[in-house]
């Protein structure tokens, strides 16, 4: 394990949770809301959101961001901080992280851009519902 | 194509999310417990979710910990560029630029965030124990 990914795990994730979202028997979602490919939200069990799977995607992966930068800011203060000699070290360990970026960025659009299209091709929930009940 | 540039352009093509401040929701989704603070979200003028006032906070703050962290990586890809064309004066100079703006920016960042999920806490806190005392 690299330092970075090290000094990752020392900055816990939230425990958020998305899922899918039940509607009710007519297949309703709550009035006035666009919520396509809806998802309820949980942290640490307890509801904490109703929103489309955009939304979701993109708060799962954003969290994770939030941790990264966290670890990054750290690795640079840390560099800051550093007497000479050990710059190079910490050098290394800032190179592993931009691995780790990449990865995690790439994760993290991908998410978000296969939300988009999930999106557009589902159709509009209360469109449906009407449909279903009209 | 470099992968910060891909990354760039990935973003640029995300442009349709275009998250505005969340406003105070009036009223609750039926098929929801109370959500605490609750926040709508809404995407190019659309409702596409209703958060809690911690979650919503944790969302915004982290899309901007994404955007900081393309750039992050933007920056850390050209000074391994300037590495391996062996530029060290230009390698020097980014390294220099990260410590300096790079470590600022995230600093900047994180305070805040930690600021502003804080202040969400709080307020979470607080409109919690006023609901157990009704």
């Amino acid at each position: 394990m690299s330092a970075f990914e090290e000094r990752l795990k020392t900055f816990m994730p939230m425990m958020l949770g998305a899922e899918p979202l039940k509607l009710d028997a007519n297949g309703a979602p709550p009035a006035g809301m666009d919520l396509r490919v809806p998802h309820l939200l949980t942290n640490n069990g307890k509801p904490c959101g109703l929103a489309s799977g955009l939304v979701a995607s993109t708060l799962v992966s954003n969290m994770e961001s939030n941790r990264i930068l966290h670890a990054v800011g750290s690795l640079l203060a840390d560099l800051v901080e550093a007497p000479p000699d050990e710059i190079p070290l910490r050098l290394k360990a800032l190179i592993e992280a931009h691995d780790f970026i990449v990865r995690h960025l790439d994760q993290a659009l991908t998410a978000t851009e296969d939300s988009i299209a999930q999106m557009r091709a589902s159709s509009f929930p209360h469109t449906e519902w009407k449909r279903r009940t009209h | 194509m470099s992968d910060a540039r891909k990354f760039k352009e990935r973003l640029a093509g995300l442009a349709v999310i275009d998250w505005q401040a969340p406003a105070i929701q009036p009223g609750m989704p039926p098929s929801m417990s109370p959500l605490v603070a609750a926040r709508l979200i809404s995407v190019q003028g659309r409702n596409v979710g209703i958060l809690d006032g911690v979650t919503a906070e944790h969302l915004l703050q982290g899309i901007e910990s994404t955007r900081l962290l393309c750039a992050l990586n933007d920056h850390l890809e050209a000074m391994l560029r300037a590495h391996h064309e062996k530029n060290p004066a230009l390698m020097s100079e980014m390294f220099r630029d990260l410590l300096e703006a790079g470590r600022a920016a995230t600093a900047s960042h994180i305070e805040k965030s930690f600021d502003a999920i804080d202040r969400a806490m709080d307020e979470h806190e607080v409109l919690e124990r006023q609901e157990q005392t009704h």
